[in-house]
């Protein structure tokens, strides 16, 4: 890998957490870098699937939730 | 006025002052994300649903209490209820719960898929129930950095923050699942995409 484009450069990069100079940085290398393009392209799809796993809790577990500020509230 | 396009912060403030109905869309909002950050680290839905209950009564009774100050993000200070009271049960069990899906059913078997096509349904849930796999390998601190940044959209100074380590730990506790997630991915010849 490219000096100055560390693993957890990449991943700040990834998260949109790097400042704008780094951001610059890690953008060349990734445009220069075959290897480094290829890493990134596999972190974005395990970004989005990782992204796309969300599970809801039983619909009764939020009615009681509900039901608790209902008959808590103070007014 | 739609309270789809009022802010969280702005929901708490009518929560507080006693309309209950902006608790209501707080929790629609966010009730996945928080669901998912716990069951992902407990594998038990009976216990996720329990932790998931405590961590709104406690967002609850915090609020009242008038102890909510987070000038941040509302999310992520539910995520962090939610993660400490998931440790406590770890605390209080001691030891990491084993509990798994039977064969035959499933929680994922239960998501909302978004494509209609039949052919895309198979290919997510698939993917779907890899990515579960994938995750449930990992070892218990890259899955909470996972969890909080991906469930919780908190940067890594706050995950650094909420977990007692530096900026760089936690980013390297990210990099390591990421690098160990593609490792059993290309050992497995998994595709992610169903694009």
């Amino acid at each position: 890998m490219n000096t100055i484009c560390t693993l957890n450069d990449l991943i700040a990069y990834l998260y949109n957490d790097t400042p704008l100079l780094k951001t610059v940085e890690i953008q060349k290398t990734i445009d220069n870098n075959e290897e480094v393009a290829e890493l990134y392209q596999d972190m974005i799809a395990i970004s989005k699937a990782l992204d796309e796993l969300l599970i809801a809790p039983e619909k009764c577990v939020s009615e009681s939730i509900m039901h608790y500020a209902r008959i808590t509230a103070p007014y | 006025m739609c309270k789809q396009q009022i802010s969280d912060n702005e929901l708490v403030a009518l929560f507080i002052k006693g309309d209950e109905n902006a608790l209501q869309n707080l929790i629609i909002r966010h009730e996945k994300k928080v669901y998912t950050s716990i069951y992902l680290l407990v594998k038990d839905s009976d216990l996720a649903n329990d932790i998931f209950q405590d961590t709104f009564i406690k967002v609850i009774n915090t609020l009242r209490n008038g102890n909510y100050n987070e000038e941040g993000k509302f999310l992520s200070w539910v995520l962090r209820i939610a993660h400490n009271l998931t440790i406590d049960h770890f605390r209080g069990q001691k030891r990491m719960p084993m509990a798994y899906d039977t064969e035959e059913y499933s929680i994922f078997d239960t998501l909302p898929l978004m494509d209609s096509n039949i052919e895309d349904r198979i290919i997510n849930k698939q993917i779907q129930s890899q990515v579960r796999q994938l995750i449930e390998k990992l070892p218990f601190d890259q899955k909470e950095v996972v969890i909080m940044r991906h469930y919780g959209n908190m940067s890594f100074k706050e995950i650094a923050e909420a977990t007692n380590v530096s900026i760089n730990t936690s980013l390297g506790r990210m990099r390591y699942a990421i690098i160990n997630l593609r490792k059993i991915i290309q050992d497995n010849s998994l595709q992610l995409s169903a694009d």
